[in-house]
């Protein structure tokens, strides 16, 4: 009962403190385009399809995005991270719980605070298939759901092994670009999302976005059809590619980011110049109705969200004492009828032992 | 928590409003953090976060969530569970070099769980409760199904309180997942649950780089209702939520065998958690008597002697709380001589288990248990091994010190291909001072082509198996009694037994796998053959050959002919 009327009385005092923060905040004004953003929330969905400790660069490529989308906003709970190996507790790595970007260990990507949701052999080509498009098994947990709605801006970032036309995964299935272009195709008929920002970082990567026909869809890949995506530098205390170069230019770009920046996605298309890269960058922009120069960064990297403000308030009754009282008292009798004890812990008696 | 937070923030403010005062919840949390050297050089480090809820009664369990994790209260109450016991462990706790842990854990996860009496579908709600356990923890709990659970009648008895009838263990199920990796992604939630997350107090020590640098780490989380006082008609809920380290000081330590906070975590301690009703250190001093001694600083403000199965230890204590701590707070051990270790003395029950077998098709498990107690010990051994590993029964032989001992008791649930797992419970009447051999044989199997993992050449797993046994001494036994919720409650707790549930290590085998790009090679192959001896067949079959009238081109050839055909003629006319 008190517990209620503590209850009460907090909500009481937050109504209070909205009002005089929605009065002090009418004078303010909102800039322009964060009115005019059409999403209402953000998403990202982040693969590695690689297994093996030879493929650490391809950890640490989604781990680098990771790191950026959750420092600029996006909750845990609206990335939903999907790698297929353990690099950071890896015997073979002899820095334990690190995943770096760079052999001089700049910025650890793992960092001390990751959730990952599919990991090992969770990762498939039907889970991801079913993730996107919603069609997940009953008590699927919500941290393994793609919860988005029509007003998402989701973004979509793979990397792994590729060739013309499809995406390995794990080295024993792969994704074709015309089953990834149907997912996608339902996420937007099941009004899955507003708009997608598709990335990926593997050989022959445009092929992989060219088969695409659903709308509000900007890609990007780290090579077109024909070419090879290269990887950055080798760390020779652990033997293997560390990163990819594309990730790496665009991790070096988005670390420069913060939530309030006014870079635009037409900023980030061009991170990776082709001396750079040595791969070319491939963009695909018909699908895309707004002009990517426009289009800030935060509109898929972070998370903006355009708040309503209301001054209607809220009434909350309590429930009476006495019948709360009555109720809990019946509850007490029926527990006390019974009597508890411990039970034995080793069937002693059933093996017949002294 | 941070709702507890921000009404406190508030509390104020509703005093202006109202004559309402906020009575304090009936739970309570404690921390603790227990170090404990061991004779073998390393250095024990064991965690544990305990919340107590006293609930009003059943019907209002997991409402109005104060210090409790709500995320975590949801889904027992949802799922309708009455225990639940959960570890994330890597690597293999030595028994035989580190005596018993305060819980034991088998390699990978282990889940197991009671359910209430009045659940419905209990394969299906494990599952289900599986699954969701698999989203809070970050770990692939959700490949857990009937397929690998079992639920074992004499080794898991339900260590909380229960209501005086018999207890079913077909509300029990209990499954491990030998292969599951432990990393930060699984350390991040579970820190989450803890009413001071990792903000304040001894969790603020739990660094993901100081844990899993470590030779064994364990995370847990044990649920089970308690008695509330000795008479027991009243319930509590325990939480406890356990990491255990085990440091190698060799490697760590720089010559030297001394250990301090500072040294193990990376960092001192800044306080304890303000919500927490008791914040402790204890660091077990036992060894300083008989092995290498060494000196603690600052000097511990209360010295604990323990008596317990007849074994004396002792334990500094340090109370966070009451130390007033400005800044960071360290507790340092400093040895007298540099390296010097224990007398190690092997706890009375421990074993070991390995692979035997030939070839692509015979394999046999073989456990050793070692009893050093001077008189017979009832023990009881479970196998779970998984529904592609095909086990014989009549393989199974238990030789004790040479000579062929019968089990008191049997339970074997033979399993089906994915749907059951190999169950097999066997307990046994361990001589005294023996070594007792349980052997078994199992064949190697083909799986189904899209059964293989990615890695299937990296071999397959097998669970551990778990020894039971009530021990008679308290030797090298670290677990807490069965009525006590906390480290302090293990104090001179001596009891008719010691529980003890070891577990071995798990085996990997190497299945007859198949060449998985053997069809894209025969397509290969086949398909060149098709295209060479299709193309000249067609020819041959749909062509028909015929003379052709030749003409100027080929007028010397055929004139050449002409003269080889008479000269021929000549010759067989001559003969």
């Amino acid at each position: 009962m008190k517990n209620m009327t503590y209850g009460v009385a907090n909500i009481l005092v937050i109504l209070i403190l909205m009002l005089v923060s929605s009065i002090s905040s009418i004078h303010r004004s909102l800039p322009e385009d964060f009115l005019q953003a059409g999403h209402t929330n953000n998403w990202a969905v982040l693969v590695d399809t690689s297994r093996f400790w030879f493929n650490y660069r391809h950890v640490a490529n989604v781990l680098s995005i990771y790191r950026s989308v959750k420092r600029l906003g996006i909750p845990d709970s609206q990335i939903i991270l999907i790698i297929a190996d353990d690099m950071a507790c890896n015997p073979r790595n002899p820095r334990p719980a690190t995943v770096f970007n760079n052999a001089n260990q700049h910025i650890n990507v793992y960092g001390d605070d990751v959730e990952v949701d599919y990991r090992g052999y969770e990762v498939t080509v039907e889970n991801f298939v079913r993730l996107l498009t919603g069609r997940l098994p009953p008590g699927t947990p919500r941290s393994k759901q793609l919860l988005t709605d029509e007003g998402s801006n989701v973004l979509v970032y793979l990397t792994g092994h590729g060739g013309d036309g499809f995406l390995k995964f794990q080295d024993s299935e792969e994704v074709t670009s015309q089953e990834l272009a149907d997912a996608v195709e339902q996420m937007w008929q099941k009004r899955r999302y507003h708009e997608m920002f598709f990335m990926i970082d593997t050989c022959q990567g445009a092929s992989l976005y060219e088969k695409f026909y659903s709308p509000n869809i900007l890609a990007v890949a780290s090579s077109l059809v024909g070419e090879d995506s290269l990887s950055h530098h080798v760390d020779p205390a652990i033997g293997v590619y560390i990163i990819d170069r594309y990730t790496y230019y665009a991790l070096d770009f988005l670390e420069r980011v913060e939530p309030d920046s006014t870079k635009t996605m037409g900023e980030f298309l061009s991170v990776c110049p082709k001396r750079a890269c040595i791969s070319t960058v491939g963009v695909r922009k018909d699908l895309f109705p707004r002009d990517p120069h426009k289009v800030p960064i935060t509109d898929f990297f972070g998370s903006l969200r355009p708040v309503e403000l209301t001054l209607s308030g809220l009434n909350v009754t309590a429930m009476s004492r006495t019948q709360n009282q009555s109720r809990r008292e019946e509850l007490k009798r029926k527990v006390s009828d019974r009597s508890l004890q411990y039970a034995k812990q080793f069937p002693t008696s059933k093996l017949g032992s002294s | 928590m941070r709702g507890a937070l921000y009404a406190s923030v508030f509390i104020s403010f509703i005093h202006l409003f109202f004559s309402v005062t906020c009575v304090p919840q009936n739970d309570y949390f404690d921390e603790e953090l227990l170090l404990k050297p061991l004779p073998s050089g390393h250095v024990f480090a064991y965690f544990q976060f305990t919340t107590i809820w006293d609930l009003e009664s059943e019907a209002t369990f997991y409402q109005h969530y104060h210090l409790f994790p709500r995320a975590l209260g949801e889904i027992v109450g949802w799922y309708n569970v009455q225990e639940l016991h959960i570890s994330l462990t890597a690597g293999l706790w030595r028994y035989e070099h580190w005596g018993y842990p305060v819980h034991d854990a088998a390699p990978g996860a282990e889940m197991w769980a009671w359910f209430k009496e009045d659940t419905k579908n209990v394969d299906t709600t494990w599952r289900e409760l599986a699954g969701a356990l698999s989203g809070l923890l970050c770990a692939s709990l959700n490949s857990i199904d009937a397929s690998n659970s079992l639920n074992p009648e004499f080794t898991f008895q339900l260590p909380g309180r229960v209501s005086s009838r018999a207890v079913n263990s077909s509300y029990l199920r209990y499954a491990t997942l030998p292969r599951e990796i432990v990393c930060t992604e699984n350390l991040t939630p579970w820190k989450k649950l803890l009413p001071c997350d990792a903000k304040k107090g001894l969790s603020t020590l739990l660094n993901a780089g100081h844990i899993y640098n470590t030779n064994y780490h364990s995370l847990g989380i044990h649920l089970r209702p308690v008695c509330r006082d000795s008479n027991c008609s009243q319930i509590s809920v325990e939480l406890r939520q356990t990491l255990s380290l085990v440091y190698d000081m060799v490697i760590l330590g720089i010559g030297n065998q001394d250990f301090s906070i500072k040294k193990l975590f990376g960092i001192g301690l800044s306080g304890a958690c303000p919500l927490a009703t008791m914040s402790n250190i204890y660091i077990d001093t036992t060894l300083n008597e008989t092995g290498a001694s060494f000196k603690l600083s600052p000097p511990p403000p209360a010295v604990i002697a323990s008596s317990r199965g007849g074994y004396e230890s002792k334990f500094a204590v340090y109370d966070v709380k009451a130390l007033g701590i400005d800044g960071m707070f360290n507790i340092a051990a400093f040895y007298s001589s540099p390296r010097v270790h224990g007398v190690n003395l092997p706890p009375v029950l421990y074993a070991n288990r390995y692979i035997i077998g030939y070839g692509q098709e015979y394999g046999g498990i073989v456990t050793k248990v070692y009893n050093g107690l001077w008189k017979p010990l009832d023990v009881v051994y479970l196998e779970n091994i998984p529904w592609f590993i095909p086990l014989y029964l009549h393989t199974l032989k238990i030789v004790a010190n040479g000579k062929e001992i019968k089990p008191l008791l049997k339970r074997y649930i033979p399993g089906k291909a994915r749907t059951r797992p190999y169950y097999l419970e066997v307990a046994l009447r361990l001589p005294a001072r023996s070594t007792t051999e349980i052997y078994i044989e199992f064949d190697y199997v083909f799986l189904k082509w899209q059964e293989y993992p990615p890695d299937a050449n990296h071999g397959f797993y097998i669970g551990a198996a778990i020894i039971t046994a009530l021990l008679p001494v308290g030797r090298n036994y670290t677990g807490l009694p069965q009525d006590g919720s906390t480290i302090s409650s293990s104090f001179n707790a001596s009891r008719d037994g010691y529980l003890v549930q070891i577990r071995t290590e798990t085996l990997i085998i190497t299945m007859p796998t198949p060449d998985f790009s053997m069809p894209y090679n025969v397509i290969c192959l086949a398909c060149t053959v098709v295209a060479l001896a299709f193309g000249p067949l067609h020819n041959m079959t749909t062509k028909r050959l015929r003379l052709k009238d030749e003409g100027g081109q080929n007028h010397l050839i055929s004139l050449l002919k002409s003269a080889f055909k008479r000269s021929s003629e000549k010759k067989e006319k001559r003969s």
